[in-house]
């Protein structure tokens, strides 16, 4: 076939920008072509060669929408229960308008729906009429923050390499000599949340469920041990002790700077805490002052 | 290297004289789906694994640890998807880091990536995009790759990618591309039979004229794959067994090159690993001239809509 005279100068820069252009840009194809046109003055016949079997439009379709499918499967992937919950349909208008806005700048997919539970919470719809209306605006960012911290934490550094030292009892840490450092773990995280998520999420995981969850403050922190998730929900002074051993800490210091805690409740309940690990004691740590 | 003990890459030695000193024998794409069957294997029926660097580097889960175990069972290569080689960004020293640092813990026995651009002005596409084959592409490649290399400390291999379009600037063939490339850099090839079936479908030219020119003594390793029949063209999909076409390419390639390292992909609609390895085991019985009818005889598959799966999710 036939095709317009080959354009003189076009440099490798100008080819990539007009290609990049229509895949990332917002709209149908052609309005994709409009605005490259005009950002890098390339036109489809300029840059592309066709058959008559097989023609320019089609062949850069495949990479426009494939970039958008793509994507969209990854963060499908990332964020199952957000999906299954919002449904398809819905879940992939956000995801479609998410990927549009910000388009990926991560060397791995993994980084592409770091975002996302921003991105939906800025986007909610506001003028709930009722508390189930405002829920079902409200819950997906939530849950999506929820999905977000299950990838972190699966990836993170973990203590699966380190010695795993006997759990100490209660009495333990009364020991007046008992100045060892704690510290959360590596692949610890605290999540603060309107919803009670956990529990929602764990119905929903099993069945489809049409309810939304109960509206009330609440904490969810999430560990790993032997490369399994560890999602438990925690009191607000379960999550401040947590968040006081963000660097080495002997037990004393952290307590002084939360005066909520109950000393009782905390000793009773750091052998929990080490033992879902949450925390552990670093090895060969000097603290950092 | 590391020094691999006697559970695994027990199948190395070839039924022919390899030409190349760093024949590893058949390898799948280590996917996170066979995790449980590859550690509970006594022995592994594979000779190597091929890892997607980008789904490892930053990850210390799971999946690390089974990347542990299996380095010491046998070779490892990373193949990577986001090395950008051919955009006209600056290279991304931040992912190079750490890509060399993966490459310290696994001891490769080589690095790979792709012929291709993903992204440019920052952005990543997670596509492996065409480049136009121009002299000023060749000239900016060839830049990279030495860089590339000398920070590496290796030389790298370059995969050929599938393609649905080309460049009207273009001004020679993939494989003349690859040819200059590979004299000027020293860097190797991984060549995609099926890539170069699905490009000379889509683009019409001759797919045995592309493996009669391309140098054969740069060729380090096969990829294997089947593709999809979507409307007028064909589709890198990676979720089917190798079709016959793509066979009879590797027949005539191996002819060339002799026992070649030979990678199956299997990356969508994934089947269980003895399956993988099932297919796998065509490619050593064809080396073994065993070939059957029955598998010169697997049919491309064709769907309404295929989406190429260049880039794996961990």
């Amino acid at each position: 076939m036939k095709q317009s005279e080959l354009k003189k100068n076009i440099h490798l820069s100008q080819l990539q920008n007009w290609m990049q252009e229509v895949l990332i840009k917002r709209g149908d194809l052609f309005q994709k072509l409009a605005e490259a046109e005009q950002k890098t003055d390339l036109t489809l016949t300029d840059a592309i060669k066709e058959t008559d079997e097989f023609k320019a439009v089609e062949r850069i379709n495949i990479y426009a929408s494939g970039y958008i499918l793509r994507l969209v499967e990854a963060l499908k992937a990332e964020y199952p229960l957000l999906c299954k919950f919002m449904g398809s349909e819905v879940f992939e208008g956000f995801a479609k308008a998410y990927i549009v806005i910000q388009p990926s700048r991560f060397s791995s997919l993994y980084g592409l729906g770091a975002m996302f539970p921003e991105f939906l919470e800025k986007t909610q719809p506001h003028g709930a009429n009722n508390p189930e209306q405002l829920a079902l605006f409200q819950v997906p960012s939530q849950l999506a923050r929820f999905e977000r911290a299950q990838a972190e934490v699966l990836l993170a550094q973990g203590l699966e390499e380190q010695d795993r030292p006997p759990t100490p009892t209660a009495a333990d840490f009364f020991a007046p000599d008992n100045t060892k450092p704690l510290q959360v773990a590596p692949c610890v995280r605290i999540l603060q949340l309107d919803y009670l998520i956990l529990a929602f999420s764990q119905s929903l995981h099993k069945t489809k469920s049409d309810a939304t969850p109960q509206q009330q403050e609440n904490w969810v922190a999430l560990s790993r041990r032997d490369y399994k998730i560890i999602s438990l929900q925690i009191t607000e002074w379960q999550a401040s002790l947590l968040r006081a051993f963000s660097e080495p800490t002997p037990l004393y210091e952290a307590l002084d700077s939360i005066p909520s805690a109950d000393i009782a409740q905390t000793l009773l309940w750091l052998p929990t805490a080490l033992d879902f690990r949450l925390l552990y004691y670093p090895q060969n740590q000097t603290r950092i002052t | 290297m590391p020094s691999y003990t006697q559970k695994g890459a027990a199948n190395i030695a070839a039924p022919l004289q390899a030409l190349h000193h760093d024949y590893l024998g058949f390898g799948i794409g280590l996917r996170s789906q066979h995790f449980p069957e590859i550690m509970s294997c006594e022995t592994l029926p594979v000779d190597w694994f091929e890892i997607i660097s980008e789904n490892f580097i930053d990850n210390y889960g799971y999946a690390r640890h089974v990347l542990k175990q299996l380095r010491n069972q046998c070779p490892i290569v990373m193949h990577g998807v986001s090395l950008n080689l051919g955009s006209s960004d600056p290279l991304n020293w931040d992912y190079l880091q750490k890509l060399k640092e993966l490459s310290d813990y696994v001891e490769p026995a080589w690095i790979s990536d792709h012929l291709c651009w993903t992204g440019v002005l920052g952005h990543n596409t997670h596509d492996l995009l065409p480049m136009p084959l121009t002299e000023e592409s060749l000239s900016h490649v060839t830049k990279r790759v030495l860089q590339v290399q000398e920070f590496l400390g290796q030389p790298i291999l370059l995969e050929n990618p599938s393609t649905y379009l080309e460049f009207r600037q273009n001004e020679m063939a993939e494989w003349e591309f690859l040819a200059e490339l590979t004299g000027l850099t020293d860097c190797l090839l991984l060549l995609d039979v099926n890539n170069v079936f699905v490009s000379s479908f889509n683009h019409g030219f001759d797919p045995k004229e592309y493996l009669q020119n391309i140098p054969h003594h740069r060729i380090q390793q096969v990829h294997l794959a089947g593709p999809t029949k979507a409307g007028n063209c064909l589709v890198d999909t990676h979720d089917q067994p190798v079709p016959a076409q793509v066979w009879e390419l590797y027949g005539m390639l191996i002819e060339k090159t002799g026992p070649v390292s030979t990678l199956l992909e299997w990356d969508a609609n994934i089947p269980s690993f003895y399956e993988v390895v099932a297919e796998l085991n065509k490619a050593r019985h064809f080396l073994e001239n065993k070939h059957s009818l029955e598998m010169n005889s697997e049919k491309i598959m064709e769907a309404s809509q295929a989406l190429s799966t260049p880039v794996v999710q961990r």
